[in-house]
């Protein structure tokens, strides 16, 4: 039993090896971790903003129901999930395949089911992936304090706690970019407080 | 009947792909002792180069099909020895 358990952990762990190579190998072929990660901060970024934006109107608009800011916040966040993911994911593919035809004529001969067809394709998915998931999961971690309303006070607590993740959120983006840019993680992390304060303060202006 | 030992092939590699990478597998495969890339020009998409591959017994058509499944393209054999010893 123990021997077939660690024959199932070493082919699992055989298998993750495998598949960290390939995607190794397509990451230095198409130079994808360069886009998802741009792609990530940016969809977060978007997803962390259109949630924020409907907590400030729901604020606003004095909805007390958790129930019904969970709904609409949930459906944005799949619509801008499922936005991210499309679009990401067709632009993607005819980049990529213009960039495929190109090698294609300088080579003299058609690429399907090469390993430079497969990495670009798999390039394709994974930034489509990462740019459907990112604004969802950056929504839901914003949404996170209606889901546990019974815990809190009241629902203005909710909604404060929410509007302290989302700038948390913008925060960690913001660091994020900075640790890219190799600059300031808090300047870049501020810029982004900074963007989001803005967006509040029109959204309030005009409701 | 003797088996090939040595082949030149001219090739078009696509810069994305890694000719120390393709060194590396091309040298693991079975019966290929030694390969040597020899780049000759750099284009705006593609490098091309000489490839030679020596072993006892080279199947042309498994290199053939590794090469093109490596997104390779084959130009041409520029050179075949084969024989009961090592061509000069």
């Amino acid at each position: 039993m123990a021997r077939a358990n660690g024959t199932r952990v070493d082919g699992l762990l055989s298998f993750v090896r495998k598949h960290m190579e390939n995607f190794k190998q397509y990451d230095r072929i198409t130079r994808m971790s360069t886009i998802l990660r741009r792609y990530f901060v940016m969809n977060a970024f978007d997803g962390a903003l259109t949630i924020f934006g409907i907590l400030i109107g729901s604020y606003v608009a004095d909805v007390t129901d958790p129930v019904l800011v969970i709904k609409v916040g949930l459906a944005a966040a799949v619509a801008v999930g499922i936005s991210g993911f499309s679009g990401a994911f067709f632009t993607e593919q005819a980049e990529r395949k213009r960039e495929l035809q190109e090698i294609e004529h300088a080579l003299h001969r058609k690429l399907d089911k090469t390993h430079l067809q497969k990495a670009y394709y798999f390039a394709s998915v994974i930034t489509a992936v990462v740019d459907g998931f990112s604004p969802f999961i950056a929504a839901l971690f914003i949404l996170l304090p209606f889901f546990f309303y019974p815990l809190l006070e009241s629902m203005q607590t909710a909604y404060y706690v929410s509007f302290g993740f989302s700038i948390v959120s913008f925060f960690l983006l913001g660091m994020f970019l900075g640790k890219v840019s190799r600059e300031s993680m808090l300047a870049t992390g501020a810029k982004l407080v900074l963007v989001g304060i803005a967006c509040m303060l029109i959204i309030l202006a005009l409701t | 009947m003797a088996g090939i030992r040595r082949m030149v092939l001219d090739v078009l590699i696509p810069l994305q792909i890694s000719t120390v990478e393709l060194a590396q597998k091309l040298s693991k495969m079975k019966g290929i002792e030694a390969v040597d890339i020899l780049i000759q020009e750099t284009e705006r998409r593609v490098e091309s180069a000489k490839v030679t591959i020596e072993g006892d017994e080279l199947d042309y058509e498994q290199i053939k099909s590794f090469l093109e499944g490596s997104s390779i393209s084959i130009q041409g054999v520029d050179r075949v020895g084969a024989g009961k010893r090592n061509p000069g």
